[in-house]
């Protein structure tokens, strides 16, 4: 039968698209590891780590192993009671209007990224299918360009050459746009709970700050265990000081690797639209040239 | 390549990334462009044989019609246009004066309005205004304005198909109804769908009487001028779908295609059975087509709304970034995607009213060439059952000659000239359709390349608008992007 004929001739066209495919999930992997390793080097602590230096010198295989059940529970719980507490805790206003400002700006900059990541996922997806679609398109006017009796046919089989190289900038585009626009607001989607995470971590040392205090008082008033109640409140001031000085700058550097790393994706998302489109206009055009040619 | 082996691939190109001081991912290695040879497999283009029939007064402008192409005009913007006040001139299509034939018809709709203003009969609230001019000598003006209801389009169809489909002439379908699509309008909803049906459905109808009056047989049928010429047409009742004749037409459609399976045919002409053969395999090809342009219409909508999600969701993003120039970038980046989503609409529009509704066009069309093919084949059958009532007359008189009844005999050999003169008929129909199916199909294969190539270039042509605006959009965002600091 002709139909299996002219699915059989298109068979390369499969392999390529599976090829395709694979690149572009590639392509994406590979741009997620690269920026978490970077950032990692780049971290005035982390990059002394020892872990790190392991992980990167070491010339044998790591034998990471995953997460046994137990630990997965463990974690499990730990969320749990992070976000019970972290309920309570976040109702304790601060004073520090740095950080206050924080809170508010993270609370409602995380949502919107949010939001945002899964909106550029639903349009990402809709390219995609959009270029599948060409695909299909292309196979069938190959089909009826081989199977046309009148002068047609050659007309039928270059748009279907066309149709299959517009379908791979289309999925080009999609690609492009997954990974510069999708995975940046993935990552900062992430970021900006682990930001929260850090703040809460802080509220937390505050409230127990705040209570080692009362616990002093109460201590003094009644003239009981005073001394070891002082020492508590010094630690609970240690820790909330140093954690306060550490998140300031974290945050602080946060703000600029945000900005950067949006400039740097828009900038690279634009160039990539640009040389797609162009690239598609190219091959319309020539294709039209041809087209209007012949006829 | 084993797993192992993989896992190693990956980890060196780690490293090589970490050494660099500003790691950019490589692109991927470019594919090979897909080498399709433009070189034709398929068999050569059969001689399409054309009568030269002087009976026809319009065989000279048969070459004109299809060597002039007739102006496509533009579809008219949602807006309905009163047909009362006189279009603008730009819109209307200018008579020419060499050729000897119509102008494309343009159908406007009127506005609604208006519609409810008049007395119309209110079963049939949807009502259009056809605008062409000509040059014929048959028609008593040289330009028309006439106001027609849906019901009148499938009126004139159904008595065009009666008289000639069965003597072999391809009749172009009129568009179906849609009975849940007109109680919608009729009802009077006013959102996006209804007015997406009234367009669909006028752009249709256009379509179909352009193809209509460029049937150079048909131009001639006093129904079809009267349709175009008159201001008022007497109601087609029986082009209703659950009236009597509605239900008598589709038990016939049904009796029709049990007597098909039935009929077996002694084909003595190659050509017809290459032919359907031809035309099954189109038909085929062109559903499959259609499906596939459908779902793109179908997917391109989607992105369009997503990428319309998106736009509000970037601006909300960028309202609450409190670095003001990526703030900034981010609110242009939110006007970037909604102007994006306007031409994704735009592109949907043309890739539904050009290319999908082509295909489905000629999917109907085909449906209709088969129907010649059909009746072809009940002439056939016609002549044959009268060749074998003429045997058994023959048979009949020759008894009777035997029991000598000589009254009986006389009627008998009159039956026998009765049936005579009707296998000669049957013969000569036969022949007559067989001839006008050649041509008529001949003209069919001409229209269609005709069609599907501008067509095919049209909507290119909107691909490659939709480009450049794209190029436009982006390169403006671009300056901002890198404004960012």
């Amino acid at each position: 039968m002709t139909t299996t004929f002219t699915e059989i001739k298109h068979l390369p066209t499969l392999a390529l698209l599976v090829c395709c495919e694979y690149l572009a999930i590639f392509k994406k992997t590979v741009a997620m590891h690269e920026v978490f390793l970077c950032r990692v080097a780049a971290h005035p602590i982390l990059r002394k780590d020892l872990n790190f230096h392991v992980f990167l010198e070491y010339n044998q295989d790591l034998s990471v192993r995953g997460k046994n059940k137990k630990e997965k529970l463990e974690d499990f719980f730990k969320n749990m009671v992070k976000s019970a507490d972290g309920v309570i805790v976040s109702g304790v206003k601060d004073v520090d209007d740095f950080f206050e400002h924080e809170r508010t700006f993270l609370v409602e900059y995380h949502n919107r990224v949010k939001d945002a990541s899964a909106k550029s996922d639903k349009m990402t997806r809709s390219h995609k299918n959009v270029a599948d679609d060409y695909n299909r398109i292309g196979s069938s006017l190959y089909a009826l360009g081989t199977q046309d009796s009148t002068d047609i046919c050659k007309f039928f089989l270059k748009v279907s050459e066309l149709f299959d190289k517009t379908r791979k900038i289309e999925a080009r585009v999609s690609a492009d746009e997954d990974l510069k626009l999708s995975d940046l607001l993935k990552y900062y989607l992430r970021e900006s709970q682990a930001a929260k995470d850090l703040l809460y971590r802080r509220s937390r040392s505050l409230v127990d700050y705040e209570n080692a205090n009362k616990a002093l008082d109460k201590a003094r008033a009644k003239n009981k265990d005073v001394l070891q109640a002082e020492t508590t409140q010094q630690i609970c001031c240690q820790k909330f000081e140093k954690i306060s000085e550490s998140a300031k700058q974290e945050l602080i550097d946060f703000k600029t690797r945000r900005v950067a790393a949006f400039r740097k994706n828009l900038v690279e998302l634009a160039e990539l639209e640009l040389k797609h489109a162009k690239g598609n206009l190219q091959l319309l055009q020539s294709c039209l040239a041809v087209l209007n040619g012949d006829t | 390549m084993t797993h192992g082996n993989w896992f190693s691939a990956n980890y060196f190109t780690f490293f090589f990334f970490l050494k660099q001081s500003s790691p950019s991912s490589p692109e991927p290695a470019s594919l090979p462009a897909e080498d399709l040879s433009t070189n034709s497999n398929g068999p050569k283009p059969a001689e399409i044989m054309l009568d030269d029939d002087r009976e026809d007064l319009f065989a000279e402008a048969t070459e004109e019609v299809s060597l002039d192409s007739p102006e496509r005009d533009p579809i008219l913007s949602p807006e309905p246009t009163p047909a009362i006040t006189p279009i603008t001139p730009t819109t209307l299509v200018a008579p020419r004066m060499e050729s000897k034939s119509v102008t494309a018809p343009v159908i406007f709709d009127r506005s609604r309005e208006e519609v409810r203003s008049e007395l119309l009969n209110s079963l049939n609230l949807f009502t259009l205004c056809i605008k062409f001019s000509t040059s014929l000598s048959m028609f008593h003006k040289n330009e028309f304005s006439v106001k027609r209801r849906f019901s009148d389009f499938l009126g004139l169809h159904s008595k065009l198909a009666t008289k000639y489909m069965h003597i072999g002439y391809i009749v172009p379908p009129a568009p179906e109804k849609s009975i849940v699509g007109m109680t919608k309008v009729k009802v009077g909803k006013e959102d996006s769908s209804s007015t997406e049906f009234v367009e669909k459905r006028r752009a249709a109808l256009e379509r179909y009487l352009q193809r209509t009056v460029k049937h150079p047989t048909l131009l001639q049928d006093p129904d079809l001028r009267q349709f175009l010429e008159s201001s008022e047409l007497p109601r087609a009742v029986n082009t209703q779908a659950l009236s009597g004749a509605g239900i008598l037409r589709m038990v016939n459609k049904a009796a029709d295609a049990v007597n098909k399976m039935t009929i077996k045919m002694n084909e003595s002409d190659a050509w017809f059975e290459e032919k359907q053969q031809q035309f099954e395999n189109l038909d085929q090809q062109l559903r499959k087509l259609h499906a596939s342009v459908e779902a793109l219409v179908c997917h391109r909508k989607e992105l369009s709304a997503n990428t319309a999600a998106f736009a509000k969701s970037a601006a909300m993003l960028g309202n609450s970034e409190d670095h003001t120039a990526l703030s900034r970038a981010l609110s242009q980046l939110a006007e970037v995607e909604e102007k994006i989503d306007q031409l994704h609409q735009e592109q949907a529009f043309a890739d539904f009213y050009v290319f999908s509704e082509l295909l489905g066009d000629y999917i109907r069309l085909i449906a209709a060439v088969k129907g010649v093919f059909d009746h072809r084949m009940k002439c056939w059958q016609k002549w044959q059952d009268a060749q074998v009532t003429l045997q058994k007359k023959r048979e009949a008189e020759a008894k009777l000659q035997l029991a000598n009844k000589p009254d009986k005999l006389q009627q008998a050999k009159d039956e026998i000239k009765e049936w005579e003169t009707k296998v000669q008929q049957g013969e000569k129909d036969f022949e007559q359709i067989s001839k006008t199916i050649r041509k008529e199909v001949g003209r069919f294969e001409k229209e269609r390349v005709k069609d599907f190539k501008t067509v095919i270039i049209e909507y290119l042509e909107s691909l490659v608008q939709t480009q450049q605006q794209l190029i436009k959009y982006w390169e403006a965002f671009l300056p901002e992007a890198k404004a960012i600091a």
